[in-house]
């Protein structure tokens, strides 16, 4: 009886170093792939017939974000990194999400691609394009 | 014979569910309603050797729109995300981001030292240092006897 009760344990503590072994490798691979998406809020303002695109990114250095525009997709990725030497054990809450941030928004025809504008500004990333010059709105006078 | 009324309310579970529903809405968040909370911003906390972080989530909140208040042992967190002025006229396609006010509060442990807080906005991060009290030594006193 004390035999099967040694085997059991043995067995289940296999299998507890399994798993826990398992989660360990699932986290390495996923720590390379962009696991958040961040908020993003887009506006077009009528009159000067420009498009803005708000995205959180609070945390995050103006250095780990790129954009991109790839065919008709803007592409933004970004990494929020933790502080120097401190580690996500050191917290006794954590909400925020660190690791990898992506985001594609599609460019309709009538966006100028070229008059892109980007800025970071307390935690948002701003970008602003402007309407292809010959779509814009135009107020003809009348004679 | 007794006409015997049918009990029967095909609508009762829905009743029940509405019911609970607005009890967990009234308990909960009377007081955040009462003051227009919109949201509650995302919090990180840590203890270093000699002082205690909490660290705030506020994206496109201005500096001069947060408030930090101390209430005996009660740190408050306050503030607002307003609208831009040059995109108030603007078409909204999509809002993800919270707007409006928030707040949040902490208990302070006992050896907080609510005299040197500092707090420090960046990256859209507020960042509050709450240094603790330096333990007076209580090194025991022998006293002579003349």
């Amino acid at each position: 009886m004390a035999n099967i009760t040694k085997e059991l344990k043995n067995v289940e503590q296999k299998i507890e170093h399994g798993i826990v072994e398992g989660v360990n490798k699932a986290k390495e691979v996923l720590a390379n792939v962009a696991r958040h998406i961040p908020l993003a809020n887009i506006m077009h303002n009528k009159k000067k017939d420009t498009y803005t695109i708000e995205i959180d990114l609070p945390g995050v250095k103006k250095e780990d974000i790129q954009v991109t525009i790839e065919g008709n997709y803007l592409i933004v990725s970004a990494e929020r990194k933790m502080k120097q030497e401190l580690k996500e054990d050191d917290y006794y809450l954590l909400e925020s999400k660190y690791g990898k941030y992506y985001r594609a928004f599609y460019l309709s025809d009538d966006i100028d691609r070229d008059s892109i504008d980007a800025k970071y500004e307390d935690g948002r990333l701003i970008i602003t394009f402007e309407k292809v010059a010959s779509k814009k709105r135009k107020d003809i006078a009348v004679k | 014979m007794k006409i015997v009324r049918s009990s029967y309310n095909p609508f009762a579970e829905l009743e029940a569910l509405a019911e609970q529903f607005t009890k967990v809405l009234q308990t909960t968040k009377e007081d955040d309603i009462a003051k227009d909370i919109a949201f509650v911003p995302a919090v990180n906390t840590r203890e270093a050797d000699d002082a205690y972080y909490i660290e705030v989530e506020l994206p496109g909140v201005k500096k001069e729109d947060i408030n930090i208040d101390i209430d005996e042992n009660t740190l408050t967190i306050s503030g607002e995300r307003k609208i831009k002025e040059e995109h108030k006229e603007d078409t909204f396609y999509k809002v993800e981001s919270y707007y409006g006010k928030f707040e949040r509060s902490f208990a302070l442990p006992e050896d907080a030292d609510v005299e040197k807080i500092e707090a420090e906005f960046k990256d859209g991060i507020l960042e509050i240092k709450i240094p603790k009290k330096v333990q007076v030594e209580n090194k025991p006193k022998k006293i002579e006897i003349k």
